[in-house]
């Protein structure tokens, strides 16, 4: 009936057992405005970008040539391009000049140091890692080859030998020690579009590599631009590699991604729920907000459903506890739901406040 | 209701056709107002069925995907759109299911938030009261359908919100259409009760 798909007769016999039929009556009244608040549901739009970012992933099907399939998935996982000849070109470049430093400069090595990341770009980079989860060829090899190379070409490029410095000064050891992490660092993030993408960036960490150890030099590769090369004299400079995907994502990508990636995070991470009675549930959303940037929380925000205030954040597995401590101090807090293993070392919070009054 | 309307009279006459003809012959122009045509329903479908906009928005580009690499397997003889739609139905499936799966596994709760997104309609000349009602009323009925089970859910979503007719929706899911009507009336059923159950009466 609701449908308008009975024949005349049907709706007839109906109709007539309807009359005398109080309670099928009210069902069928029910019904009907069940199905009315359904039919009343708006649609939602698409986003602006829908169109386009099809059709890139359409256009990339189609460019790359021959190769579908294994190669095509391996490389570009989301359809959307790499630039591979420019890093392969890359990376024979930089190898062939560690052997050409290797054959040269025939020098016993340390190998020192490499290039760690700072906590900014570890965050940024593993905000943006879950969603695609790889590590194209190219980039571990090169890495490698940085630290073998290092070990056997350590002089540093510019200098005459009589400008080589001599590295004692702590000072410049502390803070510009860099530690490169391997298993941290390299996972590009194919998700760029492929128009805004024509080459990687180089950072050069605008740093010395120095050594803790005097009397010694390091060399590193210094790729891109030579900074801040007065700093250390003649020395070598660290470099460091890094696709900066931020800067080169159109703008629109970015809440995409960093929502995307949140979603994925979210379902990958482990999660732990609290909840938390207050009497001032704003201030304990501020204080659970200082406590987890004391955690050095990340991904941190706050959202109000309903009366509820939520503060969600992802800190390290390992702090659980102590924040938990630290939760405590700002309101009744019960452990509501807590995963019986962490599979990896960032959790996701979510501390639910509510009104304790 | 809008979204009725675009289903009447679901005659086997392909408005899509021309652009489905240019785009197996590789044209991607084409192909993109395709795309500009459908994405909007795939990506209600999508929604209603997963209740996440996030995922809805990567179900319908990985379904557009799909449809553009099998498209030179597209036989005409039925609708296009069907077919578009059947995959989206296909992938918001699996996708409820992966959210499902890693919910359980990680003892997520389920947040109003997540699965309710609330689209609120313009307030023309509506009381601040009214709005407000209209609203939750809203919330309860996305929360009721999320608690459907799939095979109820997608039904209801298909016909009763997307306006789907019997026999295309029994194209879509591979379904008698007697089954598409039983599965239908125990939605609306479950339905009816669990909006019963959170507003006492309709």
């Amino acid at each position: 009936m609701i449908d308008g798909e009975l024949t005349q007769d049907e709706l007839k016999a109906i109709e007539t057992h309807l009359a005398g039929c109080a309670s099928c009556a009210a069902t069928l009244e029910d019904m009907r405005k069940a199905v009315g608040h359904l039919q009343a549901l708006e649609q939602v739009e698409p986003p602006p970008w829908m169109t386009q970012k099809v059709m890139a992933r359409v256009r990339s099907l189609d460019t790359v040539p021959g190769k579908k399939g294994f190669l095509s998935w391996l490389f570009h996982p989301s359809g959307l391009k790499i630039p591979l000849g420019a890093v392969a070109s890359v990376v024979l470049a930089v190898t062939a000049y560690f052997i050409f430093e290797g054959i040269i400069k025939d020098m016993p090595v340390r190998k020192t140091v490499q290039v760690s990341e700072t906590e900014k770009q570890t965050a940024e980079e593993s905000r943006q890692i879950p969603s695609q989860p790889y590590a194209p060829a190219p980039a571990p090899d090169r890495m490698r080859e940085n630290r073998q190379s290092a070990e056997k070409a350590p002089a540093p490029k510019t200098a005459p030998p009589q400008d080589r410095p001599i590295v004692t000064d702590s000072a410049k050891d502390t803070g510009e020690n860099r530690l490169w992490k391997e298993e941290e660092t390299f996972r590009a993030k194919p998700e760029a579009p492929p128009a805004s993408m024509s080459k990687p960036e180089y950072r050069t960490a605008p740093s010395v590599a120095p050594v803790p150890s005097p009397a010694r030099e390091t060399e590193q590769k210094d790729i891109g631009e030579l900074r801040k090369s007065k700093q250390a004299g003649a020395s070598g400079m660290s470099a460091q590699r890094q696709y900066d995907k931020a800067e080169s994502m159109p703008e629109e990508y970015a809440p995409m991604k960093a929502k995307k990636a949140a979603r994925a995070s979210a379902i990958r991470k482990s999660s732990v729920f609290f909840h938390v009675e207050a009497d001032d549930p704003a201030e304990a959303a501020a204080r659970t907000i200082t406590i987890m940037k004391e955690f050095k929380g990340m991904n941190i925000r706050k959202e109000i459903v309903g009366d509820k205030s939520l503060v969600k954040g992802e800190i390290n597995a390992v702090s659980l506890n102590r924040f938990f401590d630290r939760l405590k101090q700002t309101g009744n807090v019960r452990e509501k739901k807590a995963p019986a293993l962490f599979h990896n070392n960032d959790v996701l919070i979510t501390v639910e406040i509510i009104s304790g009054q | 209701m809008s979204n009725m309307l675009d289903n009447i009279g679901a005659v086997k006459v392909d408005d899509d056709r021309e652009l489905v003809l240019l785009s197996q012959q590789g044209d991607q122009y084409a192909f993109e107002q395709l795309v500009i045509r459908h994405q909007k329903k795939m990506v209600n479908i999508a929604f209603r069925i997963t209740g996440s906009y996030e995922d809805a928005c990567d179900v319908t580009q990985d379904a557009f995907v799909s449809a553009y690499k099998e498209i030179k397997r597209f036989e005409l003889r039925s609708r296009f759109s069907t077919w578009l739609y059947t995959i989206t139905v296909n992938l918001s499936k699996n996708r409820l299911k992966q959210i499902n799966t890693a919910r359980d596994r990680h003892e997520i709760s389920i947040h109003a938030e997540e699965g309710a997104v609330h689209i609120d309609p313009p307030s023309q000349e509506m009381s601040a009261l009214e709005a407000l009602e209209k609203r939750d009323v809203k919330k309860a009925v996305q929360d009721c359908i999320a608690k459907l089970e799939e095979d109820f859910r997608i039904v209801v979503v298909l016909r009763d919100i997307q306006g789907f007719a019997y026999n295309e929706i029994s194209e879509m899911l591979r379904v008698a259409e007697g089954t598409v009507k039983s599965r239908l009336f125990r939605a609306r059923d479950m339905l009816k009760r669990c909006l019963k159950g959170r507003f006492g009466e309709l």
